[in-house]
């Protein structure tokens, strides 16, 4: 008897491919290259992520939305959609290392091929279509960033952020893991397809081995996104790993894992909105307000931005409970929300960060807001501008993207009766702004402990970095019209 | 049913006979200059009379790691040699990519010294 | 004594994940932590192939296979890691992994 191989679709997973094979031959070129010579595998680097990109516009124009693999993979726009951002986000962090790690000395070592490894998880996440396809891509994207995390290994705060991201990362993949095994079990199969036809109008949506498996699952997810009450790692990793890391991490990964959770939800279990709308309501809530609250106090501006990325995800989390499948005009309104809010968020954030990066001296990273950026007006009026911006469109002030992300987040879930989180959304926006704020407070109106010293030198790709995030959060703010017609262009999960 | 059991003990028969001639070859070709301390015991190359707190090299930690990576190869090989009869060719195409892709982590550890003993 | 049903072997991987579960929240050690992680996804293993067998379904196994496989992988990165803090500060205790902390 000859098993008939499913068929050979390559051509459906193209941005993957091509991702997954730079990173191997990058891997491999990093053994011949002399350690001079190591800046050019990061332009190689940059260079893949930019090819994925082009195949993915390529197969945004072509058929589909197309299931390939035995119905693991669904090549659909929203896919394609993530896949850019997240690819953007991955080119731009490659762009924000190249200069950083040489002058922090940290070496490149595995650096540019474990982030193309770590990249190809999250594309594979974007297009998961079953339980096993979702749970492998999430590792090989977590198994990475465990790395990056710890890729400066002379410093004892890298590594202990390693190790904790590391023991959470595996604690929650644990959850998740025995979630989709009685997922599994309640329903017999693991496809997103599947699942969601077996579910539609059947009896099993009180199963409780089904509802243990759905809860089980939304705490592996709340762990892997920061939402709080299961944030407790993220202040110590992200200020702990290489700034250039955190940046990326920071935002690839809530990209990609905020997608395969929409997907999940809405593509596999739409039957069960009840309930996961309703776990999800209550983790948005208390995300938004802890994550905001908290970042008040902070004066570490690394530690700021990781509970101010917790509180973002709050914000898109609400678009999230919003997205019920039986209420069409609701459900698109919410999705592209998401999807327009984690691109704002990966320029705006990103930006963030690459002026954290353009800060940095090789013996101080300079992370305190109050002794390193007070005054830096007026010795680098570029930078503190830029940050400026940032820190606005953050906190959401009108013509910046972070503002128009908010209001279309807010508007849906108004939309879809949700007025109690668009409620504490905009309550704690407004707290937000305390903190936000307070770096530009600092910026302008302290006084420079560093006046003496010659301002840094931005090199050419960081400038480019920072240019690149502040054109677009300005445009998404002024002009939202492009990406928001991509995004809702896109709204298509996986139609069997 | 005795067949299989036939083809067990050819099994057995073959393992212990291929056993014994690498042994053999082995006692054939390798020198055989015994002193005191090559008699000892073998305590992984570490002296067996020092305290029970001694240090080990991390060397046998970085084996052990590549160890466990390329043994778990074999749970993916052990399903597709069952069938591998239906398979056929996209089978072994599919095999060998994966294989490959396993022995450019098997070179980059080798090029970086990872299996250097001492 | 009767026969072993699926709800047997449910309850068995559900004691060794709590287990696990457990030993990652009260131990010390980051090597039996770890340990304790490997548990619980041994435990689901265990909950997978006895669903694959009550579904008659090959899912089950290919499931276990592939999460044998990424606790593999999770084994010798978290191992690594523990190399490189032990060169550092001779100790697996995680009380003693707490620079960060404020």
């Amino acid at each position: 008897m000859e098993i008939a191989p499913p068929p050979f679709d390559l051509g459906a997973i193209a941005p993957f491919l091509i991702v997954a094979v730079g990173a191997m031959i990058a891997l491999l070129a990093d053994l011949f290259i002399p350690p001079a010579r190591r800046p050019a595998l990061g332009y190689f680097a940059l260079g893949t992520t930019l090819v994925a990109i082009g195949a993915c516009v390529w197969l945004w124009g072509g058929a589909v939305p197309r299931l390939a693999f035995a119905n693991m993979i669904a090549v659909d726009r929203f896919g394609l959609f993530v896949t850019i951002v997240t690819l953007i986000g991955a080119a731009l962090s490659i762009l924000l290392s190249v200069d950083f790690l040489q002058e922090q000395r940290l070496g490149y070592g595995e650096y540019f091929p474990l982030m193309l490894f770590t990249v190809s998880g999250m594309i594979l996440l974007a297009f998961a279509n079953d339980l096993i396809t979702f749970f492998i891509a999430l590792e090989i994207l977590s198994l990475g960033l465990y790395i990056l995390a710890g890729s400066a290994r002379g410093r004892a705060v890298s590594q202990e952020s390693a190790i904790k991201y590391f023991l959470l990362g595996s604690f929650s993949f644990g959850f998740l893991v025995y979630g989709t095994s009685l997922i599994y079990g309640a329903t017999g199969t693991t496809n997103f397809t599947a699942l969601r036809v077996a579910l539609e109008g059947s009896g099993l949506t009180d199963n409780p081995l089904l509802l243990a498996g759905l809860a089980l699952v939304l705490v592996g997810f709340a762990f892997k996104l920061a939402l709080a009450p299961f944030h407790m790692w993220t202040p110590d990793v992200y200020s702990g790993a290489p700034t250039a890391v955190t940046a990326f991490m920071s935002v690839g990964t809530k990209v990609a894992t905020f997608a395969a959770l929409l997907r999940l939800v809405t593509g596999a279990l739409p039957a069960l909105y009840a309930d996961w709308s309703n776990a999800l309501f209550a983790l948005a809530i208390v995300t938004m307000i802890l994550g905001n609250l908290a970042a008040i106090t902070q004066r570490n501006i690394k530690r700021m931005l990781a509970y101010s990325s917790i509180g973002q995800a709050g914000y898109v989390l609400v678009a999230v409970v919003a997205s019920d499948t039986t209420q069409p005009g609701v459900n698109d309104a919410a999705q592209s929300s998401v999807l327009f809010y984690l691109l704002a968020y990966t320029f705006m954030n990103l930006g963030a960060f690459a002026v954290v990066v353009a800060l940095a001296r090789p013996d101080d990273e300079r992370l305190d807001l109050d002794r390193d950026y007070a005054g830096l007006a007026r010795r680098q009026p570029l930078l503190a501008a830029a940050m400026a911006v940032f820190m606005l469109s953050l906190g959401g002030i009108p013509l910046t993207a972070g503002f128009m992300g908010k209001l279309l987040v807010f508007r849906a879930a108004i939309e879809a009766g949700y007025w109690p989180l668009a409620v504490v959304g905009v309550l704690t926006s407004a707290v937000a702004l305390a903190f936000y704020l307070r770096v530009v407070v600092r910026m302008y109106a302290g006084e420079s402990r560093h006046a003496e010293e010659r301002p840094a030198r931005v090199p050419v790709p960081l400038a480019v970095v920072l240019a690149v995030c502040l054109v677009a959060t300005i445009q998404f703010g002024i002009l939202p019209a492009i990406p928001l017609d991509a995004a809702r262009g896109a709204l298509t999960i996986t139609a069997p | 049913m005795v067949d299989n059991y036939a083809i067990i003990l050819i099994m057995i028969l073959t393992v212990l006979g291929f056993g014994a001639l690498l042994l053999s070859i082995g006692v054939l070709v390798r020198p055989y200059k015994p002193t005191p301390r090559k008699l000892q015991s073998y305590e992984s190359g570490v002296p067996n009379i020092e305290p029970l707190k001694g240090r080990y090299t991390p060397r046998f930690y970085v084996i052990a790691i590549l160890f466990v990576i390329f043994d778990i190869e074999a749970i993916f090989l052990f399903p597709w040699a069952v069938a591998f009869d239906q398979l056929g060719l996209f089978g072994l195409v599919e095999m060998v990519l994966f294989i490959v892709i396993l022995l450019i982590g098997y070179a980059y550890a080798w090029r970086r010294g990872a299996l250097e003993w001492v | 004594m009767g026969e072993l049903t699926l709800g047997h072997f449910l309850t068995l991987s559900a004691l060794l994940f709590v287990i696990g579960m457990l030993g990652v929240l009260t131990r010390k050690n980051i090597l039996i932590i770890f340990m304790s992680i490997e548990l619980m996804l041994n435990a689901v293993n265990v909950s997978l192939i006895a669903f694959g067998r009550y579904l008659d379904s090959i899912a089950g196994q290919i499931f276990a296979i592939f999460v044998i496989t990424i606790a593999a992988a999770e084994a010798a990165i978290g191992l690594g890691l523990i190399l490189v803090l032990t060169r550092r500060q001779d100790s697996v205790d995680v009380t003693s992994v707490s620079l960060l902390k404020e």
